[in-house]
This record gives C-alpha cells, sequence and structure tokens, in this order.
C-alpha cells in the first residue's frame, strides 16, 4: 500500500525500509513462548473437552489457565533465561520484575488452586468476547471445509489418550464433518479432501501436536496435585509416568523441577539435593530454578 | 470407473478449481509458526514493552486457538489474528491503565538490543535497530487508530483491504486514517530530524556511546 507517497519524504521513507525488520524475536524468547502457548492452549483444550458445557465458563477457565500460568510462566522466564543470549548475572540472584502478580511463579511452591491468579493476565482475555472477525464474511466459502479438518487436533476423548492415539483421533472425521454440508449422507473425512494431498495431515506434523501437550501437562497437573494433597509418593509415580510416556516432553523443566519438591516432600533430602544440582546445571535461572533453591534442597547445594 | 473415463475429457476442459486461501488442515502449530513473528513486532510497535509483548502474545493466541473452530477462512488469517491482538492489546492497556498510569514505555528495554541481531554486518544491523527504535518512538506521536493501520500500510505492506479486515474499518477511513497518520509521523520525523542535527553537532562520538550502553 505504498501507492500515495505524498505525505512521507524519501528520508522517513528510508527510515521506514531501515527498520522494518526490527523487534525480531530473539531466539530464547521464541522457544520460550512457544512452549508456554503451546502448553496453555494445550490445558485449555483438556478443560473444553472435559467439561460438560460447550461453553468455557469464566471460572473454569480461570481455574485452569491459574495453574499453567504458574507453571508455564515459570517455565517461559525459565526458558528465556536459558537461552539468553545477553547473559545477566544477576538474574540467577533474583526474581524476575513482578510487571503482573500472576505471571510470576512464586517462590515457594505452587498454590493448589491459586484464587489470586483467577484476576490473573491470563484469565480474561479467554473470557473476552469475540474479537471481531464476524463482519468480514466476504472471503472464501468454498475454502472452508478444508480449512476446518485439521483444525483443533483434540477430539473429544482425546485427553488421557496417549499421543500417537490422541492423533489418530484428530485425524479422523469430525472436524472435518462439521465443515461438510450435510448434504453428504456419509460424512467421513475423506470425500472433502484431494485424495492427492497427504502432506496436510497433522500426523506427519514433525511437531508436537497440542493434544499430546495437553495429555502432558494434564499429568503434570495431576502430579502437583497430588503432591499438593500431601501425596509425594503419588506425585513421584505420576511423575515417572511422564518421564515414561514424555522423554522428551515440552514440559520436562517442569516435571524436574517438581520431582525436586515431591522428594522433598518424601523427606528423601539427599535425593532431592541431588535432583536438584542436576537441574539447576541446565536451568540456572529462572522461576523454577527459585523454586528448586526455595525447597528442602536448598541448603545442600 | 467407466464413469470416471467418460467424465474425464470433460473435466480437464475445466478450469483448475481455486486454490483456497487458507490452506488445507492448518494446525494451531503451524498457525502460530507463521503469525508469531507477526504478533510480536506488532505488539512491539502498538508500543508494549518486551515484557508485555510476552503476555500479549500469548493470550492472542489462546484467544486464537479458542476461537479457531470458528474461523474457517472467513478471512485470512493474518488479518484476523491482527484483529484478535487489538482487542487483547486494548485490554491490555485497559487494565495496564487501571493498574499503574506509568506501567507503558519503561525508561530502559533491555531487550532491544537483542532485538533485531540475526546475524549479518554489526553496522548494518546497529543502524537497523536504531531504526526500529527511532520508528518506534516516532510511532508514539500517532493516535491509537492512525498508528494501527500505519503500521500494517507502511511496515507490514498490508493492502487497504487487507487492513481493512485487520481493523474493521472500511476501505475509505483506511485511506483517510493512513494520509493522516502519514502526516502525522513525517511531522514527527522532521521534528526529530532537526533535534538530531542540533544534538549531533557539538560532539559525535558522545551519542554512539550512550546508544550503544
Amino acid at each position: 500500500m505504498n501507492d500515495s507517497s505524498d505525505e512521507l519524504s524519501q528520508e522517513t521513507r528510508d527510515l521506514l525500509d531501515r527498520g522494518r525488520h526490527g523487534h525480531a524475536l530473539s531466539p530464547g524468547r521464541r522457544s520460550g513462548l512457544r512452549r508456554a502457548v503451546l502448553a496453555q492452549a494445550a490445558l485449555g483444550t483438556v478443560i473444553a473437552t472435559s467439561s460438560t458445557a460447550a461453553a468455557w465458563t469464566a471460572a473454569v477457565n480461570a481455574a485452569s489457565v491459574a495453574v499453567i500460568v504458574l507453571f508455564v510462566g515459570g517455565t517461559l522466564r525459565a526458558a528465556m533465561h536459558r537461552n539468553d543470549p545477553v547473559e545477566r548475572p544477576t538474574a540467577a540472584a533474583m526474581p524476575a520484575p513482578p510487571r503482573t502478580p500472576a505471571r510470576v511463579a512464586p517462590v515457594d511452591a505452587l498454590p493448589a488452586e491459586a484464587p489470586k491468579a483467577v484476576a490473573a493476565p491470563g484469565a480474561p482475555p479467554v473470557a473476552t468476547p469475540a474479537p471481531g472477525p464476524a463482519p468480514l464474511s466476504e472471503v472464501v466459502a468454498p475454502s472452508s471445509p478444508q480449512a476446518r479438518p485439521g483444525s483443533l487436533p483434540v477430539a473429544p476423548g482425546a485427553r488421557a489418550t496417549p499421543p500417537a492415539a490422541a492423533q489418530v483421533a484428530a485425524s479422523s472425521a469430525p472436524g472435518a464433518s462439521l465443515a461438510v454440508p450435510a448434504t453428504t449422507p456419509t460424512q467421513a473425512a475423506s470425500p472433502m479432501e484431494p485424495p492427492s494431498a497427504p502432506t496436510g495431515a497433522p500426523s506427519s506434523l514433525p511437531v508436537v501436536p497440542v493434544s499430546s501437550l495437553a495429555a502432558e501437562a494434564q499429568l503434570l497437573r495431576e502430579a502437583d496435585r497430588a503432591l499438593k494433597a500431601g501425596d509425594a509418593a503419588g506425585c513421584l509415580q505420576l511423575l515417572d509416568e511422564h518421564a515414561r510416556q514424555f522423554p522428551r516432553g515440552t514440559l520436562e523443566p517442569e516435571a524436574s523441577a517438581e520431582r525436586v519438591l515431591a522428594l522433598c516432600g518424601a523427606g528423601r533430602t539427599s535425593e532431592a539435593t541431588r535432583d536438584a544440582r542436576a537441574f539447576l546445571a541446565s536451568h540456572e535461572a529462572g522461576p523454577l530454578a527459585l523454586r528448586v533453591r526455595a525447597s528442602c534442597a536448598g541448603p545442600g547445594l | 470407473m467407466p464413469l470416471a473415463i467418460a467424465f474425464e475429457p470433460k473435466l480437464s476442459e475445466r478450469p483448475p478449481p481455486p486454490v483456497p486461501e487458507v490452506v488445507a488442515a492448518v494446525t494451531f502449530e503451524q498457525l502460530y509458526d507463521e503469525h508469531v513473528d507477526f504478533v510480536w513486532r506488532s505488539a512491539r510497535r502498538l508500543g508494549l514493552d518486551a515484557s508485555a509483548a510476552d503476555d500479549v502474545v500469548q493470550q492472542t493466541f489462546l484467544v486464537v486457538h479458542r476461537r479457531w473452530s470458528e474461523f474457517e477462512g472467513r478471512s485470512l488469517a493474518k488479518t484476523w489474528i491482527f484483529g484478535v491482538l487489538l482487542r487483547v492489546v486494548s485490554d491490555h492497556r485497559r487494565t495496564l491503565r487501571r493498574k499503574s498510569p506509568h506501567a507503558f514505555h519503561p525508561p530502559v528495554d533491555l531487550d532491544t538490543l537483542e532485538d533485531g541481531s540475526a546475524g549479518g554486518d554489526p553496522h548494518e544491523t546497529l543502524l537497523r535497530a536504531e531504526a526500529s527504535r527511532t520508528i518506534d518512538q516516532l510511532l508514539e506521536s500517532l493516535d491509537d487508530d492512525k498508528r494501527v493501520v500505519f503500521v500494517l500500510a507502511e511496515l507490514e505492506g498490508m493492502t487497504a483491504d487487507e487492513i481493512g479486515r485487520a481493523t474493521g474499518l472500511d476501505r475509505q477511513a483506511v485511506y483517510t486514517k493512513l494520509r493522516a497518520a502519514r502526516t502525522d509521523f513525517e511531522k514527527a520525523a522532521a521534528r526529530l530530524r532537526r533535534q538530531e542535527a542540533a544534538r549531533r553537532r557539538p560532539i559525535d562520538g558522545r551519542r554512539i556511546d550512550e546508544r550503544t550502553r
């Protein structure tokens, strides 16, 4: 849209050209954001599919987001510090400057219900009414069926299923059939898909499907809940399960930190210290590290 | 099977089916990966500091994730996502303003130097980072609507139609706002150039020190 340049001088145009590519995401921030968004999206999906109401109530939402915000907010900071090319020496000693109360993971253990976090920044926008794409309905009606099949790679019931199964569920019909005008008697996914388009299948993607992140987040949440309820052994069992199911899990740092806390809870201080040391070797800064340092393993480090 | 053969010549005479505007079977992650850079820099150019942009990017994509099934290719993903971003940013501003009037634009943003450090000639990188910061500064002189339209048109290269879809403005309004925005931006740029020229005269080296510190 550079048609009329009357209002802008050549100097200003040059400035705009030079600065056009500013605000590139740094690699550390990019990976941290990605983990945070996908994990939060995944958890949201879990709640959505397991609640009876089709719509998310703000309350359900807030409760779910609150936990993962604390979890993942930590992840984000930890990941960003970990990969930060500009090393800040004080980062290990100080928490990230709190700009909003709920983003900063508390130094002590994760609160189980975190009522304050209901008003957390994670919650309100999820509860915001529709953004305004509605009036823009002019384009591309014909393509809409094809836009659907992959949409949310979580089918009802994908919640507790292992990732492989969840993928299968996602790549099969439900999303697609919704978008098909109900004229076809058999609403399978195939009629709408060109036979020569296998590349779009979600299962062929190299990235982690959201559904498996959902399962991972869910598992960790259960582990955390167990620990909160005083069941350190149960928590450790769930963490073992996590390690089995997600050996390279997206939320591995969270799981490792949680394990330290659980070992503390079980009174296994020396093991906690050992794990804490291993954890801090690769995650020396960030809220997760703070939590680990504040645990029973802290004095032995 | 014989039927298909019988129909084949006719089919081949037809034009190929239109390429769908939204690629089939896009996953949320593909959508995210494709647009996160755009959303991030837009948030920054709408005046959010790096940490606020972190929040806003996350919130935007959570809304996108939740509402994605309703999307159905009614508009291009990019403009639609920008529409979501605008909402989130405006909510964010409201909340922040209630909390503290000074929460925006902290004096020092540690992240800016690390931005744009994607390799290449360091001098060129520095110039670009400087230009980007100058642009941010000049964008401050635009009111919210003009700023949005200006960013999308001049920095993102969107067409008037796309901007209309992203903002809900009609075509004429987009042009009107863009013209006004350009005028304001140019005025601010000219003012800044005069100030810079006046400041540069005494000692030239000092400024670079201040900038890179």
